[in-house]
């Protein structure tokens, strides 16, 4: 339970409430501490809360209602906002989640909850650190995996070939690489006419802006 | 109407529409492609190390939000849009038909190249001899195709060559060759580039298959194992299936075959727009097709010749939604492959990241008809594909062995342990041409374009069940042979029913009662216009289907160069003399 890893200034959807609620389930999910770092030190609630605040926006409200659930049956049960709590206390309550017995859902709907948490706990943990999560490459160090490699040599694929010691790099990195060297990287001579102008003109301007309202919470 | 603007419209430029357009356009024929998706250049793939872009959100498939599929197990049941397929977690391109825009689906594919064997055309009289007529299904349409290997071998060859592909021969002319597949139809010459590099942890996979008796060979890929001009060899960075290709190693045809055909002068690609429907005349010819651009206009384009490349299930929905199925046979015998994925930890690291899926070696001895399949349980084989590469993290977390703890320390150790030593095999069984599985179109679900969704009605069968349990016999005591700690088949029965080898739907056949094509995919009702792809398989086998789907494009080209000219059967179809 290590409170001030969410930086409220910078949260796109969530509230600060909700943020820290969601950072304990997650800090449950893959727990760590700053020697070994889990889910909260790797930053997998910014990383939930850009995605809910761009692609995901579809799983907002089931975000915002689950979290309120969440934080109520820990009041309910122990007093206290779910991110107060102990992490044995924390565990409680994940497992009621994932057994569907947390009061207030639908039949199915706390153990839905739990998968979907579940899952982009997963995604923010191993995408690359661009989206969020994964802070310095945290996750990918946790299981062994060396990043946005350019590529891998003969001698090093190899059956129980270690590469623990082979730099992680990420898209940065590779950004960087492109820029510096892109004849390392794919060229085309092309050839293809002007044509008739494939893509058309935009839309006018009004109908592009994209409306917030139906996202109320 | 609408005024013609080329000889040829090409509906979807990507594995089979690009061979045929680069044909047609060396022939002399002006070609007008009209293209879903992007027009990728050169550079759009560089910082494609990005698995959550493309492989867990899909980044460059076609989505159920824009181009919804419904599914439903029986005709008796009510269809859902496709629930594999949506939902707030990671999805994964393989239960998606493949990649939009130009290159299609050669853009993100493992570049698995297959040659079919020459049983696989010759289905229905190779089980008849081993087994007699008793073993096939009622309600089962198990056929020999309208084409044979031999045929089709000179366009295999001008493939691979086209595409740069990668392996090893087994079989030149009727001689093995060491170190190839053994079962390998007999081959004009070698591929043109030798195999490539292995994964890391194939070794363990080859010792223990060949102790066991069976002849693992290098996968042929469609990858450079050598730099050939533009393209670079691979470098194995692992960011491979579901990825475009930062060096131009993979054949997508925008690098393989397009500039080839641009530097003709008479190719012009519309990108981002999607043909909505083929119009044809009161005499019963194709006149032109409708698209929307990407600002919603609806456009028409006219071509002496049409041809549907816009992959399986889409150019059957393109068909309906033409009304161009005066046999009821558009639909018909829809078939997939059953994976039966099969997943195991070694004890050491595989370096599961790194390297071409298809850097694993295949044992081919249990495809086709080598075991006795005489109690009918299930009818044709498949390879085993050793699977240990271009796996990265989401994918391969969350393919998560039984009993794992899904959260707290005991997850995290599974986290720390298990991804690292991972490897894979899988299997390709075919499902077989059966009534019960079909397409149509949906009756109320529509695109955003308000065309109408495609319905697949499919479910996995008895005969699934029996191939997937004999072949995930056959893994297990290859696993145990590796010494792997501990291995985990997936559900028999996936929840899918999309496994990106889509096939039939406008199968081929000679007799214009009971097929949509003839054996040069040229439609029975409409004769200027022409369906490829693996569509036009009448029957499924073992193998992935994209370099088979290159090759008839190839044939059918052949064909339209043929006859297009005079006193040939399309003469006269084009208003500009090509030869
Ligand atoms: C993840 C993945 C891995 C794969 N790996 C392999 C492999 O290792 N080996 C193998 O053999 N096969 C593999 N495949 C399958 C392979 O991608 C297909 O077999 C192949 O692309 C089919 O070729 P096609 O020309 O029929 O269709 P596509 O290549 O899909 O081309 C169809 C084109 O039509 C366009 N289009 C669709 N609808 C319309 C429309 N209405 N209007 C205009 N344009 C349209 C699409 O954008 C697309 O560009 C894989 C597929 C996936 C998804």
């Amino acid at each position: 339970m290590t409170g001030g890893t969410i930086d409220a200034t910078g949260l796109l959807f969530l509230s600060l409430r909700e943020a820290e609620a969601l950072d304990a389930l997650v800090a449950r999910i893959i727990p760590g501490d700053a020697a070994d770092p889990g889910a909260r030190e790797a930053g997998v609630t910014t990383y939930i809360d850009r995605a809910l605040a761009g692609p995901y926006a579809e799983w907002r409200l089931a975000y915002r209602d689950g979290m309120r659930l969440v934080d109520a049956f820990a009041q309910a049960s122990y007093g206290k906002r779910i991110g107060q709590l102990a992490d044995a206390d924390q565990d409680e309550i994940l497992a009621a989640l994932q057994e569907d017995r947390v009061p207030g859902f639908a039949a199915g709907d706390g153990a839905r909850f739990f998968d979907m948490i579940w899952a982009h706990t997963i995604e923010g943990m191993f995408s690359d650190p661009a989206y969020g999560g994964n802070r310095d490459a945290a996750g990918w160090r946790l299981i062994g995996f060396p990043g946005a490699q350019y590529g891998y040599s003969a001698d090093e694929m190899r059956y129980g070939a270690d590469l623990t010691g082979k730099p992680i790099m990420t898209l940065a990195d590779i950004r960087r690489l492109a820029d510096e060297q892109p004849n390392l990287f794919y060229q085309r001579r092309d050839h293809r006419p002007p044509g008739r102008g494939a893509t058309p003109p935009m839309p006018p301007a009004e109908t592009t802006l994209e409306s917030d309202q139906s996202q109320g919470g | 109407m609408a005024a013609k603007q080329a000889d040829v419209v090409i509906v979807g430029l990507g594995a089979s529409g690009a061979v045929l357009a680069r044909e047609l356009t060396e022939a002399g024929m002006h070609v007008l492609a009209i293209e879903k998706g992007p027009d990728y250049g050169p550079d759009d793939f560089w910082l494609k190390f990005d698995e959550l872009r493309y492989s867990a959100r899909c980044g460059i498939s076609p989505t159920m939000d824009t181009d919804p599929i419904t599914w439903r197990p029986n005709g008796a049941a009510t269809a859902r849009v496709a629930p594999w397929a949506v939902g707030p977690g990671a999805g994964n391109p393989l239960f998606l038909p493949p990649s939009l825009g130009v290159g299609g689906g050669s853009i993100h594919w493992a570049c698995w190249f297959w040659r079919q064997r020459e049983e696989d055309f010759r289905m229905r009289s190779v089980i008849r001899e081993r087994f007699g007529d008793k073993v096939f299904p009622e309600g089962s349409r198990i056929v020999d195709w309208p084409v044979s290997y031999q045929e089709l071998e000179p366009h295999y060859a001008a493939v691979e060559a086209e595409q740069g592909v990668s392996g090893q021969a087994g079989n030149i002319s009727g001689e093995l060759i060491p170190g190839g597949n053994p079962f390998e139809a007999p081959r004009s010459g070698p591929f043109p580039h030798p195999p490539i590099r292995p994964s890391a942890s194939n070794q363990p996979f080859v010792e223990a298959a060949s102790k066991l008796g069976y002849h693992p060979f290098p996968a042929a890929a469609a990858i450079l194992s050598e730099d050939d001009g533009d393209r670079k060899a691979c470098v194995y960075c692992g960011f491979c299936r579901d990825y475009g290709c930062h060096v131009g190693a993979k054949a997508e045809t925008q690098n393989t075959t397009l500039p080839r055909a641009f530097a003709t002068g008479r190719l012009e690609v519309l990108a981002n727009c999607r043909v909505q429907r083929v119009n044809v005349d009161r005499d019963g010819r194709a006149r032109s097709v409708s698209y929307v651009d990407a600002r919603g206009d609806v456009h028409e384009a006219a071509g002496d010749l049409v041809v549907l490349a816009a992959y399986a299930l889409e150019n059957v929905r393109l068909l309906l939604a033409s009304g161009i199925n005066r046999n009821g046979a558009v639909g018909k015998w829809y078939t997939i492959h059953n994976y039966h994925w099969f997943s195991g930890d070694m004890p050491r690291d595989t370096l599961i990241y790194a390297g071409a899926a298809v850097g694993g070696w295949v044992i081919d001895d249990p495809n086709a008809n080598w075991a006795d399949h005489s109690d009918g349980a299930f009818l044709w084989g498949s390879p085993i594909l050793y699977f240990a590469g271009d796996t990265q993290p989401i994918e391969g977390v969350r393919n998560l062995p039984p009993d794992t703890p899904l959260w707290g320390a005991g997850f995290k150790d599974y986290l720390r342990s298990s991804y690292r030593r991972r490897f894979g095999m899988y299997s390709q069984m075919a499902t077989l041409p059966l009534e019960s599985n079909f397409l149509d179109l949906d009756p109320t679900v529509k695109d955003p374009w308000g065309q109408p969704a495609l319905r697949i009605t499919h479910n996995w069968g008895d005969h699934d069940r029996a191939g997937g349990v004999w072949l995930n016999g056959i893994k297990q005591r290859i696993a145990e042979e590796m010494g792997a700690l501990r291995t985990w088949p997936a559900p028999m029965e996936p929840p899918y029913h999309v496994t990106t080898h889509e096939h039939g739907g406008h199968v081929m056949g000679d007799d214009p009662a009971d097929s949509v094509v003839n054996r040069y995919q040229q439609s029975h009702e409409v004769p200027n216009l022409f369906v490829i792809g693996g569509g036009s398989f009448p029957t499924m086998n073992g193998y992935n289907p994209t370099g088979t789907i290159q090759a008839l494009a190839l044939w059918t080209a052949d064909y339209i160069k043929q006859e297009t000219r005079r006193g040939g059967a399309l003469t006269g179809a084009l208003g500009r003399a090509t030869a």
